[in-house]
């Protein structure tokens, strides 16, 4: 285990095309425009990566790798309001890692919605409270 | 702080699309209705303190190491 370093945010290279969050994160409102980098060794996490911030950054993962059905539990109008067709579903989780896999978690109360055509994205929070924020990967 | 007051079944308005209707009042709670278009997200406060908190808290996450990575990939399902 170690703490992200700086060498780990690699610059955004010109084709890692920009996902806008209009609202931000939640809380984090100031910070809009991310890119989604895949590194080797990360896989089959993701660095969402904000373009602005060098030290904003937050490891991902699809949703549905660690919860099959994972889409049909967001709300069908949050889908539409992000113009995603039913075919397109795509959202990620943020993880923590903790100091074991089994502690390691993913907040699923609060996934991020991305539209990889439109490149936007949206955090929202499931009130049914099905999930935790920090629901154990394995 | 702007204060208002408001009865039952009166209403505010913020902006020109967002309503708050006063739908019931009991003794130590009020039951509110709330119209705004799609894209005004509606938390109720506690729960979006706790996501924002969850989010400040991830930022500063740790690169996992290749044990845990590996662990971690091995549970995972198949897309």
């Amino acid at each position: 285990m170690r703490a992200l370093k700086s060498d780990d945010h690699f610059e955004p290279k010109a084709k890692d095309a920009v996902i806008h969050f209009a609202e931000g994160l939640i809380g984090l409102a100031e910070y809009k425009d991310f890119v989604l980098m895949e590194k080797p060794n990360l896989t089959p996490f993701r660095l969402l990566q904000c373009v602005d911030a060098p030290h904003i950054s937050f490891l991902v993962l699809k949703a549905n790798m660690v919860v099959t059905n994972f889409y049909d539990y967001v709300p069908m109008r949050e889908w539409e309001s992000m113009g995603i067709s039913s075919a397109k579903q795509l959202a990620y989780v943020i993880v923590v890692i903790g100091s074991t896999p089994e502690a390691s978690s993913g907040n699923f109360q609060a996934p991020l919605l991305v539209n990889h055509e439109k490149m936007i994205g949206k955090q929202l929070i499931l009130t049914d409270a099905v999930f935790s924020v920090h629901r154990p990967l394995v | 702080m702007l204060v208002v007051t408001r009865k039952k079944d009166e209403k505010l308005i913020i902006g020109n699309e967002i309503e708050i209707q006063v739908l019931r009042i009991g003794r130590d709670n009020v039951r509110l209705g709330i119209k705004a278009p799609a894209h005004i997200s509606i938390y109720r406060y506690e729960i979006y303190e706790a996501i924002k908190s969850e989010n400040m808290n991830a930022v500063a996450s740790q690169i996992p190491d290749k044990e845990t990575l590996d662990k971690i990939s091995k549970s995972m399902k198949a897309e």
